[in-house]
């Protein structure tokens, strides 16, 4: 590993962005809980969304989902930019794989 | 790349695979799938073993099942069969199965070296474990000889294992005699534990995760849960929306994502909560609301000793100022009158006027406690904690519920969460403080330490009784020069200690010190060490961790650690073999106990007949355990068995060993074989004697504490210079510090650096658009990062967060490093800065 100065400690200037580990085949299974009553437009704009798979729903607002993409970087901004949308109360993840070594 | 390219049995894995996490998802949900999606009979063959967990990341304990594959963790799902969170996981959920993969994992011993020898100024070299504690024991034992056990110290956590901390209090504590054990914990939750011993004589709350489905309402003083406690949130929505008359009320110092979905909240001053919580006291004696037969029967009442400084260095002008320094923990006996009289003064005028909160919507909030048909929760974690009044702050939570007998109940139920995972479990019942022993038992307490010695097999007088250096006090002695042999592990204090700049950088790179830091990553803190010792984590290792409602988990190895790391219970014990007791123990003591003579302190504290009791026969064949086959007997049994001596009969029962490994956890005390959901009444609490209705059996007489304590303000607020409040905290994506969730490149790309979160308003006064550079400075320093005056987190006018995960932005360069004097735990909440926009000139030519 390279040594560090004391400037680099000091600045705080050490942490490098990871890189990461290539290709991987990547899934997660998320329990979205929307409002009852806003259930209709968090809906249609997990539609819009990519990656996203709407495979259940509940009158009382709850969704299952899948989330799948070509990379794991799009899983997680998904996963930020569902909890943002309006009317979602809460996205919980459920289920994640992620194999390395399956290309996919 | 196309799925179109993966060969059939690829396509089959998938849609497997796919298939069982929608099922997964739709049992958690309690949604019925199509027929079509159900079937999985006809699987193909995935070969992942499954194992249960804790999670790794806070305080909730949320179970996890993890997939292993070819000795790589490669899928998680939440455990269905977990009652904490039945199957669901927040998004830090998503990297558990990928912290222990990133590029700059440290896998070999590293340390400074010059031609060939250590040097403090020389750069990292890797070396073997042999000479990384060959140099390691040099030292200790150069500084025992000149100074003694007080110049040696440890900087613990509420992330290591129940075992790591058990096995590194006895090394401290019994091996070099010294007290500076402290946990990081201690920034965290000090003023917690010590607000329950205050209270109720014995440490963490009464009632349980279960309060959730029965409360009717919410009260969170200074909690964003939604964020930070994302799976507990789940279980209040879904209370909430199922039973419409349920109110969240939320305080806090800022809007956030939790202020989202709250029926109501309320933004107060900084500090200003303690006089809310005296009004509302007032207001439950003013209106008839206080239930006076519980009161007298089970509750005695105390004055709090008051201006009681700010937990600074001694010559610090507010010290001087201070009357009451020396005695701030002295509670007097009172009357109730006394406390009536005393809390008169919180008028809804005065508070109103103080805290910025309008009379009727304190009244309000009032309101819920005053009702006697509202079940109320009150939930909290680090805006009371990390508070120069934190244990105050605690203790007046605890009054609401006294005053009002709701306490000990399903529903009702004042309510401390944690924020790291075994911060109950390890910091707490282990005792990793400077002042604790296992199961509350303290070190200033001689009959508490001839139990320690009794069951540690020791020479009577062994154990020291002096309280250590608490975490700021080491920061501040290594500096100073009084704490010279330091080992710092699992976790990243210079990034998350107060004042780094001043009080905690020059200590570590002191040529006085030498520094050793145990750590998975690279991290500010390690890369300031003298030797980096490299640690397994999480599953890599055999584990307990003991959650914030009481709970008990334990998980297996499932993984090996990468090349040289090693688990820090390894560590502990290996690193014990360097030491005789002749060299570490005094030979009075040796004298009167020469059985203990010549022995080597792993012998006297791990081979003591006690903890190495069980075979390795005992392991479940199906799960690996690098210690015990190192050491040659089931090392984390005997470790747990000999703690629970402890508190067995004590009220700390714990369940046999074996029993953790099959349960999805036990909430202590387990007595014959049942856990305990709310202590302290009757019939709920094996402890509690028929016909006492409640009994706070912590205490001898069996009743709470009441305490009158005033308002007091802030050690620093904003004046005409640093003309804002500071409040730092975390962020739902990051997990503290950042040391494993920022390894993860898509959480890295997520969230990526911390920003100033400013209001609208502050902004345009000082000419600052959304985005630009600025400065945020106070008295000790300053740091750079980038305005946001949208987003999350809305402050009001006159306040700015920062969070602290990010390495390349370190605020606490800028904080205070003011504690509660009672806990010595830092605030973090509060503190003066001035923004200014990053000027043209760049002298550093920052990134």
């Amino acid at each position: 590993m390279q040594s560090r100065s004391r400037r680099e400690l000091i600045t705080g200037r050490i942490t490098a962005a990871p890189q990461s580990a290539g290709a991987s085949s990547h899934l997660a299974s998320l329990v979205v809980h929307a409002r009852p009553d806003e259930l209709g437009a968090v809906r249609a704009a997990l539609t819009e969304m990519r990656g996203v798979e709407i495979h259940a729903e509940s009158a009382a607002g709850k969704m299952v989902i899948t989330l799948e993409t070509a990379n794991d970087h799009e899983i997680v901004e998904s996963m930020g930019a569902i909890g943002e949308l309006p009317g979602v109360l809460s996205t919980a993840l459920v289920y994640q794989h992620s194999d390395p070594h399956e290309r996919s | 790349m196309s799925r179109t390219n993966l060969s059939d049995a690829a396509v089959s894995r998938r849609s497997f695979i796919k298939a069982q996490a929608v099922a997964a998802a739709a049992a958690v949900a309690g949604i019925d799938l199509p027929a079509k999606a159900q079937n999985l009979s006809a699987g193909p063959e995935i070969s992942l073993k499954w194992s249960k967990a804790p999670c790794r990341f806070c305080g909730t304990g949320c179970g996890v099942m993890v997939g292993v594959k070819d000795g790589r963790v490669v899928a998680t799902h939440g455990d269905m069969q977990a009652e904490v969170n039945r199957g669901l996981n927040c998004v830090k959920g998503y990297f558990l199965s990928k912290i222990m993969y990133g590029a700059d994992r440290l896998t070999q011993p590293l340390m400074r070296m010059k031609n060939g020898v250590f040097d403090k100024n020389g750069d990292f070299v890797p070396v073997s474990w042999d000479q990384a504690f060959d140099e390691m024991a040099r030292q200790w034992k150069r500084v025992l000889k000149e100074k003694g056990p007080t110049a040696v110290g440890m900087f613990g956590s509420g992330q290591w294992t129940m075992f790591e901390g058990y096995a590194a209090s006895k090394l401290m504590r019994a091996g070099f005699r010294s007290n500076n054990l402290d946990p990081n914990a201690r920034h965290c939750m000090a003023s917690a534990a010590v607000g329950f011993i205050r209270t109720f004589g014995m440490d963490e709350p009464m009632g349980c995760y279960d309060d959730m489905e029965q409360a009717d309402a919410f009260v969170l003083w200074g909690s964003n849960m939604a964020e930070m406690h994302p799976i507990l949130w789940t279980r209040i929505i879904d209370r909430r929306l199922m039973a419409p008359h349920v109110k969240i009320m939320t305080l806090s110092t800022y809007e956030h994502r939790t202020t989202d979905f709250s029926d109501a909240t309320f933004v107060f001053k900084p500090g200003t909560d303690l006089a809310i919580l005296n009004y509302i006291a007032n207001y439950l004696i003013q209106n008839n609301a206080v239930k006076r037969d519980f009161v007298e029967r089970h509750c005695n009442v105390k004055m709090a000793t008051t201006d009681i400084g700010y937990g600074l260095r001694a010559e610090h002008p507010l010290e001087q100022r201070a009357k009451n320094v020396e005695t701030a923990p002295v509670m007097k006996p009172s009357s109730f009158d006394e406390f009536a009289n005393f809390v008169s003064t919180y008028t809804a005028d005065y508070v109103a006027n103080l805290t910025g909160i309008s009379k009727d919507r304190l009244e309000a909030l009032a309101r819920v406690y005053a009702d006697p048909k509202t079940k109320v929760m009150s939930l909290w974690t680090m805006g009371v904690n990390q508070h120069v009044r934190g244990v105050w702050a605690n203790q007046l939570i605890y009054n609401l519920h006294l005053l009002t007998g709701k306490i000990s109940e399903p529903g009702n139920s004042p309510f401390s969460l944690t924020g790291q995972p075994s911060a109950c479990g390890t910091a707490r019942e282990v005792g990793c403080f400077a002042h604790r022993l296992p199961a509350d038992l303290l070190v200033t307490n001689p009959e508490h330490r001839k139990i320690a010695e009794a069951i540690w097999k020791l020479p009577p007088g062994l154990l020291p009784d002096k309280i250590g250096y608490h975490a700021v006090q080491q920061d501040r002695m290594l500096k100073d020069g009084k704490l010279n042999a330091y080992w710092i592990t699992t976790n990243n204090n210079l990034q998350t200690a107060p004042n780094t700049n001043n009080e905690t950088y020059p200590g570590y790179r002191n040529p006085q010190n030498f520094v050793v830091v145990s750590e998975a990553y690279p991290t500010v803190t390690a890369m300031a060490a003298d030797v980096i010792l490299p640690a397994a984590m999480w599953v890599e290792k055999e584990g307990a961790f003991g959650n914030a409602e009481r709970r008990t988990q334990f998980w297996h190895e499932l993984v090996k650690a990468p090349d040289q790391a090693r688990s820090d219970l390894w560590q502990l014990m290996e690193f014990s073999k360097r030491f005789t007791t002749d060299e570490v123990w005094p030979e009075d003591l040796l004298a009167k106990s020469p059985e203990h003579r010549g022995k080597s302190l792993f012998d006297v504290l791990f081979a003591n007949g006690s903890t190495n009791t069980f075979p390795l026969s005992d392991m479940d064949p199906g799960y690996d355990n690098h210690e015990s086959k190192y050491f040659g007997f089931y090392v984390q049994k005997g470790l747990f068995e000999e703690f629970a001596k402890f508190g067995n009969g004590h009220g700390h029962d714990y369940a046999p060993f074996d029993s953790y490994h099959q349960a999805r956890g036990l909430r202590w005390p387990v007595v014959n074989g049942q856990e305990t959901r709310w202590r302290y009444r009757e019939g709920m609490d094996p402890y509690v004697e028929k016909g006492s209705e409640y009994q706070f059996y912590g205490n001898a007489d069996k009743k709470a504490n009441l305490l009158a304590a005033p308002y007091e303000a802030p050690a620093e607020a904003p004046d005409q210079e640093f003309d804002l409040w500071l409040v730092t905290g975390r962020v739902l994506e990051h997990w503290h510090s950042g040391s494993m969730t920022m390894r993860v490149p898509e959480l890295y790309r997520a969230f990526t650096g911390a920003v100033l979160f400013m209001h609208p308003d502050d902004a345009q006064k000082r000419g600052l658009r959304r985005g630009q550079e600025v400065r945020v400075l106070s008295r000790r320093g300053e740091i750079r990062t980038r305005v946001e005056t949208r987003g999350r987190n809305k402050v009001p006018p006159g306040l700015v967060f920062v969070p602290f995960f990010d390495a390349s932005q370190l605020i606490n360069k800028v904080t205070l490093d003011a504690t509660d004097p009672i806990s010595k735990q830092t605030d973090f909440k509060k503190c003066a800065v001035k923004v200014l926009p990053a000027q043209e000139v760049n002298l550093g030519g920052r990134r």
